[in-house]
């Protein structure tokens, strides 16, 4: 009786640290209190999206192009598993495509690219101007580099990794390129709970 | 005397495999090749497959082409700070007894405007263009 009594402690004490480990991100976090840079830009209906109005939501943002045939669509196709991993938390996540190439991504052209991977993407544009004061506060790079004897003319060099805004308007992590979206799905579930 | 027999053909038997082995001809073949639909109508789509060369030699992957647009090999570079670019390939050599594979992030197949539009599950006609073998004809599984 005394060593079933003694089995059954130490089973439990092994059951309440595990659960009361805490929660490790996977992606790569940013100090806690690090206010999200505020940032205005134009949705593809001509709207407005001002970072502070999204206030309760997790924001997923990726910088890329439309003509990007690798990375970005990689990524994109991430965002569409992600979203639909979530569920009805959907409305809860704003997972937005801001483009580094204003020159060819029309609102257009922008808005058919983001919807084929998921309707609730949403594709962000403005001058360059208002893109590269945003890309400033973010620490994001974007480069035109011309491709010789190629029929894409031009390539865009940016930086690839996805960020995450949490409900509070905090700039809380971020994934590199490649991340498996099963990773980045958990870190916003969590944050969601 | 019959085991002594019996050695001496299982000795050439294996010489013989081994001559196969060292064949010095490249032997290519393409294995799990997809390509993603570009999002739009007129936009960019990829391609992605495993080149394996089972011969004794090296080849190279010359150019590839394709009736539904124009295609060109290019290969996505990892810069500092999570920073990605895109640089076009001359040609890729594909070594011996060894493969090499064109991936995502990695080498990749750029379809620069897909006019017609793709859904998945179609399959496109390829042709890859090596130096050695000469023109290996594919078909591309079309996939998001």
């Amino acid at each position: 009786m005394f060593w079933k009594m003694r089995w059954l402690f130490w089973f439990g004490l092994a059951l309440l640290s595990i659960s009361c480990q805490p929660y490790t991100f996977k992606g790569t976090e940013y100090p806690e209190g690090i206010s999200a840079e505020e940032f205005t830009l134009a949705t593809t209906e001509g709207r407005s999206f001002r970072l502070s109005d999204q206030r309760g939501k997790v924001v997923l943002m990726f910088f890329g192009f439309t003509s990007c045939p690798d990375v970005c669509p990689t990524t994109m196709a991430e965002a569409k598993r992600i979203l639909e991993g979530l569920g009805e938390d959907t409305q809860n996540v704003r997972f937005v495509f801001i483009t580094v190439d204003p020159e060819r991504d029309t609102p257009e052209r922008l808005g058919e690219y983001v919807s084929n991977f998921h309707p609730e993407i949403v594709g962000l544009t403005g001058t360059s101007e208002e893109l590269q004061t945003m890309f400033d506060a973010y620490g994001i790079y974007a480069a035109k580099v011309p491709l010789e004897n190629s029929a894409a003319e031009y390539t865009m060099e940016h930086s690839a990794r996805v960020f995450l805004v949490d409900q509070d308007g905090r700039l809380r992590l971020s994934y590199a390129f490649g991340t498996p979206d099963e990773e980045i799905l958990q870190d916003v579930q969590y944050l969601l709970q | 005397m019959r085991q002594l027999i019996v050695s001496t053909i299982l000795f050439f038997l294996v010489s013989l495999s081994a001559c196969g082995n060292l064949s010095s001809e490249p032997k290519l073949s393409i294995e799990d090749a997809w390509a993603r639909a570009p999002a739009m109508e007129g936009g960019n789509g990829a391609v992605y497959f495993r080149v394996l060369n089972e011969g004794g030699e090296a080849d190279r992957l010359l150019s590839v082409s394709s009736p539904v647009a124009t295609a060109e090999m290019h290969q996505t570079v990892a810069k500092e700070n999570g920073t990605m670019s895109m640089e076009p390939l001359d040609a890729v050599e594909v070594p011996a007894r060894d493969e090499i594979e064109f991936k995502q992030g990695g080498m990749h197949i750029m379809l620069i405007g897909v006019a017609d539009p793709m859904s998945i599950g179609d399959t496109i006609p390829f042709t890859l263009r090596f130096e050695h073998t000469g023109n290996l004809q594919i078909t591309v599984e079309v996939r998001q």
